[in-house]
């Protein structure tokens, strides 16, 4: 096994480390530990702005990151400790016994009582306290999990937890389940996060690992696919299926409809109503603009509408 | 000749998946072993790549639709 050393909590830099170790690294038994600065990291195929409260994110300063592998919405913080295996893929299905039982194992280990539950989780007293997802290419595959340890779970509810109920698409939808911290089920639980990192990492490692940092020229090729694909809205928020939204909502006490069709995160035909004054010249600026946040914001001000943006994603 | 892709079973109790992403489009040759098409079951993203060399034909199934497994989802000339 073979072990490369991150300690970025930038969740946009974390996905473009992984991603090029399971593009490049010539290894096939790769093992890697991170957290993440606060995000939601949203599964490859969904809807971002169904499953995130994307406004409340952008006000707290949470990253609104879009992964690799399948899957739903999670939060990240520094309270939550990742973990990512890369091997050779035995088979095209998913086989998650394979890097799940080692890490229920671990934690057992470490006077934790977690069960590998449901398909890919892991709980404690049937609170989940890890979700994980794949991707296969190219014989390889790329497993990941979470691992909440001491995550603000208020966060965790209020920022991925989207406005499902507005959207109607297809494509691949979050499924919740209760979840816990980890470090509220320790007999000892004065073992702070990093920590709680450090004797995962010796407990996964018995069989001995060999620590590897990236070279320059690897740093590098992290750093440009970070920039270019992860910290992207083409990526993030462009890839989103075809979607169709509609919301009713009180503005200034009047009762407003917004609906509109979007593709590529790119609206389409849209409607305002009741289409009078400022929400029929908003309605018009609308069509045709990609769904960023920012230009929302704008668009909504110059029409006179502000805040009103808000209500649009 | 032409012949059909169909959602492939990549595991005993896989039933069905969802078509995610067409890597090639319709005109588009493809060598065996290139990835053409992505599919989503189990939270897991798999790359499905060409059993042989063909030209993408018709896709019958468009992105995002849950397919069941054997069901016919694109034309290839091989």
């Amino acid at each position: 096994m073979v072990y490369y050393v991150n300690q970025s909590n930038d969740p946009y830099f974390n996905q473009a480390f992984e991603e090029s170790l399971f593009l490049n690294a010539p290894e096939d038994d790769i093992l890697l530990l991170w957290r993440n600065s606060p995000a939601v990291v949203c599964g490859c195929y969904q809807n971002p702005f169904a499953e995130v409260s994307v406004p409340a994110a952008l006000e707290k300063n949470v990253a609104v990151v879009r992964r690799e592998t399948g899957g739903g919405t999670v939060y990240h913080d520094p309270g939550n400790v990742n973990y990512t295996r890369i091997a050779r893929a035995e088979g095209q299905g998913a086989d998650y016994g394979r890097f799940i039982r080692p890490v229920v194992e671990a934690l057992n280990r470490l006077g934790i009582p977690a069960a590998f539950t449901r398909t890919c989780d892991i709980s404690i007293q049937g609170l989940k306290v890890s979700g994980s997802a794949q991707k296969i290419a190219g014989g390889r595959v790329l497993h990941h999990g979470t691992l909440l340890y001491d995550t603000d779970l208020t966060a965790l509810r209020a920022l991925a937890n989207g406005r499902q109920a507005h959207y109607e698409a297809k494509g691949i939808r979050s499924a919740p389940w209760p979840v816990t911290n980890i470090r509220s089920h320790l007999a000892d639980s004065t073992m702070d996060t990093a920590q709680f990192q450090q004797a995962l990492f010796c407990e996964l490692t018995r069989g001995g690992a060999e620590p590897r940092a990236l070279t320059a020229a690897q740093l590098d090729e992290v750093g440009r696919l970070a920039e270019e694909k992860f910290r992207s809205w083409e990526w993030t928020y462009g890839r989103t299926p075809a979607f169709s939204y509609r919301r009713e909502f009180l503005w200034r006490g009047l009762r407003v409809c917004a609906e509109y069709e979007a593709k590529n995160a790119v609206i389409g035909s849209v409607r305002l109503t009741p289409e009078e004054g400022k929400l029929a010249a908003l309605e018009k600026s609308l069509a045709g603009l990609a769904l960023r946040p920012e230009l929302l914001r704008a668009v909504c001000e110059t029409a006179g509408c502000p805040g009103l943006w808000t209500f649009l994603i | 000749m032409k012949n059909e892709l169909k959602m492939p079973k990549l595991r005993p109790e896989m039933e069905k998946a969802v078509l995610c992403a067409w890597l090639k489009e319709p005109g588009q040759a493809f060598r065996k072993g290139e990835p053409i098409y992505e599919i989503e079951t189990e939270k897991v993203v798999n790359q499905i790549e060409a059993t042989e060399d063909g030209v993408m034909g018709r896709q019958l199934a468009d992105e995002g639709d849950e397919v069941a497994v054997g069901a016919a989802i694109a034309e290839v000339e091989e």
